[in-house]
Formats: structure tokens, C-alpha cells, sequence
């Protein structure tokens, strides 16, 4: 629940906002979980003066906090007379709400409270003063301290390492602006650098944002990433990071790679940009939401209606899908397959792999296997290794129908080539990652309702190391038929008949 | 934009909260005191939860009281409730007359009927029909929705269903949607005339394995009276395992609509054993147990027939209840609420996918085997 009121010559009113499950109706937040909070005060005040668009000015609560309007409007009654802009804290110093004039929205400054650190009230005061010009004082409220504050809030956000890389964005950001005369015209980053699929997503998310709304004009990237970014057609200038991408094993958290990555950054490009940490702060399953839709708020697309999102009419027409195909003779019909993700809870079973495979053989396919283990070339697989996007590319084209667990090679087929894909889910959730439905794209269901369970090494319920809810072979032979007779016309549906 | 999308999410309801006619039926006094008055008697046993202030200890003769239940209800996005019959003398009473001035078409109350032992009699049905009829009900193909509980109990499955379809054309209603609590449509059921089918609740269909399974040691030791005989009269199952026994391989049981639990334990009612109780259960396992089953039904059953029902509203005796509690506020029926959200989004996103294993030209048949023997020569070359 995140509050918002607006003030009108002395006059309060309140709006809850909470963040969506699904409906976005108009009190209802995309939640996107590589969005900062700051992105959510720039959000909720948008919306609150489109509810009151004669409001002076605006007051947000601190999206890593759940607090209702109300509950604002009571912090704001008592004490001194309220000042504009400022910073309102609990009885010691962590930001509870930010007061913010409407000269910010009316001058376009609001995108720089994607920058704000949420929970450091000095350094936040600090930016709002150079925003605004003015003195931004920072005022108690009656409220208990915060602090300790969880793990991980009930707004979901993880905080850990990603406090302090929050302050630092903000840090860093106060002292472009005092150093440049020139800083409403400086550019946004993104810092997203990496795995490949999340590259992926914000590639397609930053076409996908209507060049109005786009707040970004730089995205940070992972060398390499760098043809990814780029053979996904990402609108952004790439800032390239010469380390390598952060671990999965979360060995280092987001938050520290941020802080440890900016040395890496050339300091000229730090000089005139401003840098918002936008990696995972929150768990993308948490909500239904595709992760592209979750890229596209991050990067300024309000995304405020169901017609909006990836599923609905308007976006779906804007996607930017290709309509790849393969130029073979549809028989033998031949598959490319990837059977492992990101996280070992990701790759589809041995076993279950094995008869995937063995069966596809028997019917006459021909099988490749990305990466393939020995066991699977021993049940007729071929293997091969992409190594690029350009070499994933041509091996995709060269195949009638792609298979792939949740992972990079799925989302580059079924996304941005448009090539007939069945994509294979079982930890994680589909509607996070998948496509829109289209001829020649299938989600098999998965077996169980258990996903997504968040595992990475072991099965939640069983502590084994395979997922048991992927779905099983037959399914997916049958998934594969199905999308090449629906790609390719019926002759290769003749090899399903022969079964 | 996007077209919307008609699921019916039903919570079953205990009407005998009240003071009214079927108050006074069930033994009068406090009903509440009557539901909630039990004490655990074994360690595993969780008490009982208590009504949360949210709506508090209810009268529902009490017409603002009543309103109040129906707007949270609505709130929560469920689209009514299944109220059981309850046979008094010659005549059922619902307690629907409690509620129906708070129903209209965007809620509206459904009806379970538990047969007498015995064939059904002409007089019998008369009355259930006499008991269900004028008021806002709810509607699945066009028809007012009753569902029948323990229909094994039927001597003539095919013969009830004729006398009730009967019956209801004589008491004017448009019709009945019957719908009969079996696992799987391979009893018969559906060909005897039922809708549809509806999962039983937890006491009444066991399959997924016991949580605790207790060794040799550990019986002679409660035999002995050394440890909690209990766990060997109580099936214990572990909440996760329940619901991925109730909707893996769903398609495969036919026509079967998703009963949603969000706890249940029995025990207040098996004070000497035999209880059936369920095992660290989670309210967002719940969520995504609702949400997957308002997935499954937009993607397997025909637009007006996409009914989830959850068990229950306001069972408390059996801990099942999703009402607002004092001990964990309204935080199930928030959960109940995204659930809803949530199963109705994804299952937007899935508009136009086809069913699966529906494509024509596909032997899924023959896939099957095919993908069997593969499986048992592994087998036996491992």
C-alpha cells in the first residue's frame, strides 16, 4: 500500500495506491520488481495529481513502507506548518514521506525521484533542495523509529546491500547536479547489466516504451551482454562493464555489485550521467506481471491499464515480434533444444531428457542439443554451442522448432525472432517470462501448481535436485508436433501420425 | 481491450449463524458458542481461530449484520455462496432468506444438498425445491446451481437426477446445474446426468500420503500409553502435498471444478479419534492454489460454466474458514482477494491458447506409448 495526498490551498486529500496482483485497476501499482523505490514516489505522485490536477502540491510515502493516505494526512496534521518541499521521518531520521511541489512535475524534473535513496532522509533532502532550489528541511513526525528495519519489507523490497546502493545512486546524483550546470539535460542509465535474459527484457522493454514516457536514454550493460543489448535492438546507448556479470549463487548481492561495478565505469560517463540501480530489488515472481512489462515501468511507461501490459491489445501491436522461419524441407523435422537455465532447478530432468529425446529420434527428427551432456548425445541428440546471439540466431534458422527451459534462448526465439517455440517452464512462473500467445508458440502446462517455488539448487518439497514440475516428455513431443503443423503446414504432422 | 473474462468464485457458507428460523432449527442458543466451543485434546491438534473484528461474532437474522458478511464477500471479489440444505421435518431450510436481500446479479447464493439415506422420494425433492426457490441465485450455463454432496449415497444416481430435474420444472426454476462432489468423472456420475463434478473436501477424498507415518517403536510406545495415540487415529497431510495432489493432472479427471481449502481439521468433531487435519498450511500456498484453479477453469471449461469454489467462508469448526480472524486479521481474505486478482490476470493472458492435446492430427495416443516404452526400456537397462 503505498499513499498519496494532495494538497490544494491548505486542503488534504488522500489516495491508497497498493501494488497489483493482476487487475491494475486505476488505484492499482504495476509492480515491477527492477524498479527503485524512488521510481514509485515519481509514479504515485504522477497519479495523485492526475486525480487532482489543480493540487499544489503532493506528498508520497516512502515506498519501501506500507502506509495508507490517511495515515499520511494524520503525520501531516500535527506539528509545525508544513513546509514544501520536504522530507518527513520517523522520531529519528528514515524517510516516511517525501512533500513535493508541483513545479517539479510542471518543470519535467519528475523522473529524478527515480533517483531518491528511500531511506536515507539527509542525502534525500539533498537532492530535492537541488532539484528544487530550495531549503529542504527534513521533519519529524510522531512515528515510532523503523528501524530495525526486516529483511525484506511487506512491500516485498529486499534490503540488505540495495540500502546502501540506493544511497549511493542519490550521493552520486547530488553531486552531478552540483557539479553541472547543465544537468536537466544529462542523460538516465539503467544500471541492468546483466544475465542475459534480463538484457533481453529491458532490450525489448526500451521499444516498447513510447519515446514520451521513455526516461532513460543509457543502459549499462555487460560486455558480455553486449550483443544481446544490441541484436535485440535495444533503443538505449550501452555503457559497457568490463567485469563479469554478477554471480547467481548470491555469493555477491545486486546491491554490492552495483557499488563495486561503478569503479568500473569510465569516470567521464559517470561525469555526465545519472545512474538508477535497477536490478532485482524485490522478486519478480512475487506478481503475475512478464518481466518485460515490469522493465517497461522501470524505464517511465506508467503501463497503468490491463491493455497495456505485453497481454493486451495495445502493446501486443507495438511488439516488435519477427516472423522467423525455417527454410528446410519440414522433413525430417528438426528441433533445437534447451534443456538447462540459469539455476540448476531450471534444466529439465535427465531422465525425462532422455525420452524426450529417444522419442523425437524414433519419430524421425532430428534433434540438436544446446550445450547437450553425454547421455543425451548418447540417446541421439546432436550437440552444439551457441556462444553468440549472431550463432544462436543461425543455429534457430536452422531448425523447425525450438525448445527451451526459462532461460535466454527461449525468450531470443519465441520474442525477438518470432520462431516456432514451445517453452518448457517448471520453478519459475510462466507469466513472468513467457510470450504472447501467438500461432506456433506453446506453454505446456507444468505438472504440478507448485511453481513458482523460488528454489535454486533443491526442490522446496522434496530437497531433491530436480524440478518435478516441468512437464513431461509426452507433452512436450506432443507441444512440438502441434507448433511445426500450425509453423509449417501439415506434412510434418505425418511423423506425429507415424508414432 | 482486453475482453473480460467469466469465472465464478463460490465460497461455501454455514447460514445457522443465526437467530432466525434456522437458528432456532439447530438447537437454538448461541450458534457461535456451539461452533467454537472445543479444546484441542492431542498435541497436533490447532484450536480453533476466533472471528476477527472485522465482522465479529454475527447474527445473520439481523439484516445490517448479514449486509455486512455479502459486502466483504463482494469486496473479496467472490461471486457468492453455496449454502447447505438442512433438513428440518418435511421441509429444508437454507437461511437463504438471510442474505438474498444483499444478493443481485453480480452476487448471488447456490445451494448443497446432502441426500437421505435411501432413494430420493418425490416428496423429498419437492421440498428441497420449495426450500431453494425465489431467490438471486446463481447461475452456471443459465441455470441455478445445486450442488449434491455424497452422491455414492445414491441408490440410482440416474433416477435422482431425473426426479430433481423434474421437481425443478414444476417449481419454475429455469433449470438446474447439478453438480455432484466425486473425484473423477469415471464413477459415472456425469453420464447419469450430473453438470459437472466438484473435488470432495479433505475428509472425504485422502490422496496424497499422510504426513506422519509412525514406525513399529513408535506404536507399541502409544500403545503403552507412552506417546500420543492420536497421531495413529488422525490423517495428517502436509498442506503442499494436498494441493499438488488436488490439481496435478487435473484434465485427466474429467469434468471436475476445483474445490480451493485453505485449512481444515476436524478434530472438534472426532473427539475420539479418526480426524482428518492439514499440515503447515500457508496462505500463499492458498493463493497460488486459487489462482491455479481459476487458471485451470478459464482454460478447460466453457465460459459459463467457470465456477472455483472455496472451502469455506465461514467454516470455523473445521478451521477452514477465510473470514477475518483475531489472531491473523483479514490477512487470508487479502490473500483470497489477489489470489482472485491473480488467477483472473493469468488467466487473461492465456486467452486464445488452445487447450491442450486438443490439436487434430496429433496422435497423443500414440505419443503416450510411445513415450512409456521408452521409459521402461531406461528402466530396465538401468
Amino acid at each position: 500500500m503505498l499513499g498519496g495526498i494532495a494538497i490544494t490551498g491548505g486542503r488534504l486529500e488522500a489516495f491508497d495506491f497498493r501494488f497489483s496482483m493482476g487487475p491494475l485497476s486505476p488505484e492499482e501499482l504495476l509492480d515491477s520488481a527492477t524498479s527503485p523505490p524512488g521510481r514509485y514516489v515519481w509514479e504515485v505522485a504522477r497519479r495523485t495529481l492526475a486525480r487532482v490536477p489543480g493540487a499544489d502540491a503532493v506528498v508520497v510515502s516512502n515506498p519501501l513502507l506500507a502506509s495508507r493516505g490517511a495515515r499520511l494526512a494524520d503525520l501531516l496534521q500535527g506539528g509545525d506548518t508544513l513546509r514544501c518541499p520536504a522530507v518527513l521521518t520517523d522520531a529519528e531520521t528514515f524517510p516516511v514521506a517525501y512533500v513535493l511541489p508541483r513545479a517539479l512535475f510542471d518543470q519535467g524534473l519528475g523522473r529524478f525521484l527515480c533517483l531518491l535513496s528511500a531511506n536515507r532522509a539527509a542525502t534525500d533532502a539533498q537532492l530535492l533542495s537541488q532539484l528544487t532550489g530550495q531549503i529542504v528541511p527534513r521533519r519529524q513526525t510522531p512515528l515510532k523509529p523503523l528501524a530495525p528495519l526486516p529483511k525484506i519489507t511487506a512491500q516485498g523490497y529486499i534490503l540488505g546491500d540495495n540500502l546502501a546502493a540506493w544511497q549511493a545512486q542519490c550521493a552520486d546524483a547530488v553531486r552531478l547536479i552540483r557539479s553541472r550546470a547543465d544537468w536537466r539535460d544529462l542523460p538516465f542509465a539503467a544500471h541492468h547489466p546483466g544475465h542475459a535474459g534480463d538484457v533481453l527484457f529491458f532490450s525489448l522493454a526500451s521499444r516498447l516504451v513510447p519515446p514520451e514516457r521513455l526516461a532513460f536514454r543509457a543502459q549499462v550493460v555487460c560486455r558480455t551482454y553486449l550483443d544481446i543489448f544490441r541484436d535485440c535492438g535495444n533503443r538505449l546507448d550501452p555503457i559497457v562493464l568490463d567485469i563479469p556479470p554478477v554471480s547467481r549463487t548470491g555469493n555477491v548481492s545486486d546491491g554490492r555489485y552495483y557499488l563495486d561495478s561503478l569503479a568500473r565505469i569510465d569516470p567521464q560517463v559517470r561525469a555526465g550521467t545519472f545512474m538508477v540501480y535497477c536490478r532485482f530489488s524485490k522478486s519478480y515472481s512475487r506478481t503475475p506481471f512478464n518481466l518485460l512489462d515490469q522493465a517497461r515501468f522501470a524505464l517511465g511507461d506508467p503501463v497503468a491499464t490491463l491493455d497495456d501490459t505485453l497481454y493486451g491489445w495495445a502493446a501486443a501491436a507495438r511488439l516488435p515480434l519477427g516472423h522467423s522461419r525455417c527454410a528446410r524441407p519440414p522433413a525430417p523435422l528438426r528441433v533445437l533444444m534447451q534443456l538447462s537455465g540459469g539455476w540448476p532447478l531450471k534444466a529439465y530432468p535427465a531422465r525425462p531428457a532422455r525420452v524426450l529425446v529417444q522419442a523425437l529420434a524414433r519419430l524421425g527428427c532430428a534433434v540438436t542439443v544446446l550445450d547437450a551432456p553425454a547421455d543425451l548425445v548418447a540417446a541421439g541428440a546432436t550437440p552444439a554451442t551457441a556462444g553468440s546471439t549472431d550463432r544462436l540466431a543461425a543455429l534457430i534458422r536452422d531448425h523447425h522448432v525450438v525448445l527451451s527451459v526459462d532461460s535466454f534462448p527461449l525468450h531470443f526465439a519465441s520474442q525477438v525472432l518470432g520462431h516456432p517455440t514451445v517453452a518448457v517452464f517448471g520453478p519459475t512462473f510462466p507469466g513472468n517470462s513467457d510470450a504472447p500467445r501467438r500461432l506456433g508458440y506453446r506453454v505446456p502446462p507444468p505438472a504440478l501448481p507448485c511453481g513458482p517455488c523460488g528454489g535454486y539448487k533443491a526442490c522446496p518439497l522434496d530437497e531433491g535436485p530436480e524440478c518435478h514440475n516441468h512437464p513431461p516428455p509426452a507433452d512436450l513431443v506432443a507441444a512440438i508436433l502441434e507448433v511445426a503443423a500450425e509453423a509449417y503446414g501439415g506434412a510434418v504432422l505425418q511423423r506425429g501420425d507415424a508414432a | 481491450m482486453i475482453p473480460p473474462l467469466s469465472l465464478l468464485v463460490l465460497a461455501f457458507f454455514d447460514a445457522r449463524f443465526q437467530s432466525g428460523p434456522l437458528g432456532q432449527a439447530c438447537g437454538g442458543g448461541d450458534p457461535w458458542a456451539r461452533a467454537l466451543d472445543a479444546y484441542p485434546a492431542r498435541r497436533h491438534h490447532s484450536p480453533l481461530l476466533q472471528p476477527g473484528k472485522a465482522l465479529g461474532r454475527y447474527d445473520l437474522a439481523d439484516a445490517a449484520s448479514a449486509g455486512r458478511v455479502v459486502a466483504v464477500a463482494r469486496a473479496t471479489g467472490i461471486g457468492g455462496f453455496v449454502l447447505d440444505c438442512h433438513r428440518v421435518g418435511d421441509q429444508y431450510l437454507t437461511g437463504a432468506e438471510c442474505l438474498d436481500a444483499w444478493c443481485d446479479d453480480d452476487f448471488g447464493l447456490a445451494f448443497r444438498w446432502t441426500p437421505p439415506a435411501g432413494p430420493a422420494t418425490a416428496a423429498d425433492v419437492a421440498a428441497l425445491m420449495a426450500a431453494i426457490t425465489g431467490f438471486s441465485t446463481l447461475l452456471a450455463d443459465g441455470r441455478q446451481v445445486l450442488v449434491v454432496n455424497e452422491p455414492y449415497r445414491l441408490p440410482d444416481p440416474a433416477g435422482t437426477v431425473a426426479l430433481l430435474r423434474q421437481a425443478a420444472d414444476a417449481a419454475g426454476l429455469r433449470g438446474l446445474y447439478l453438480v455432484a462432489t466425486a473425484a473423477e468423472a469415471r464413477g459415472g456420475l456425469l453420464d447419469a446426468g450430473f453438470d459437472a463434478l466438484l473435488d470432495p473436501g479433505p475428509a472425504q477424498w485422502r490422496s496424497c500420503k499422510p504426513a506422519e507415518l509412525l514406525n513399529g517403536y513408535t506404536f507399541l510406545q502409544a500403545e503403552a500409553g507412552q506417546a500420543d495415540g492420536g497421531m495413529f487415529d488422525d490423517t495428517i497431510m502436509t498442506y503442499a502435498h494436498f494441493v499438488n495432489s488436488r490439481m496435478v493432472d487435473r484434465p485427466s479427471r474429467g469434468k471436475v471444478l476445483p474445490r480451493v481449502v485453505l485449512d481444515y481439521a476436524d478434530w472438534p468433531d472426532h473427539p475420539q479419534g479418526g480426524a482428518t487435519l492439514l499440515a503447515s498450511t500457508s496462505p500463499t500456498l492458498y493463493r497460488r492454489f486459487l489462482a491455479g484453479a481459476l487458471t485451470y477453469v478459464a482454460q478447460h471449461f466453457p465460459e459459463d460454466e467457470r465456477l472455483v469454489f472455496i472451502d469455506s467462508w465461514n467454516h470455523w469448526r473445521q478451521r477452514s474458514q477465510i473470514e477475518p480472524t483475531t489472531q491473523f486479521g483479514s490477512t487470508v481474505l487479502d490473500e483470497t482477494a489477489n489470489g482472485i486478482r491473480q488467477g483472473g490476470y493469468v488467466a487473461l493472458t492465456r486467452v486464445g491458447e488452445p487447450t491442450p492435446g486438443r490439436s487434430p492430427g496429433v496422435d497423443y495416443d500414440a505419443i503416450a506409448a510411445l513415450c512409456r516404452q521408452i521409459e521402461d526400456e531406461l528402466s530396465l537397462s538401468a
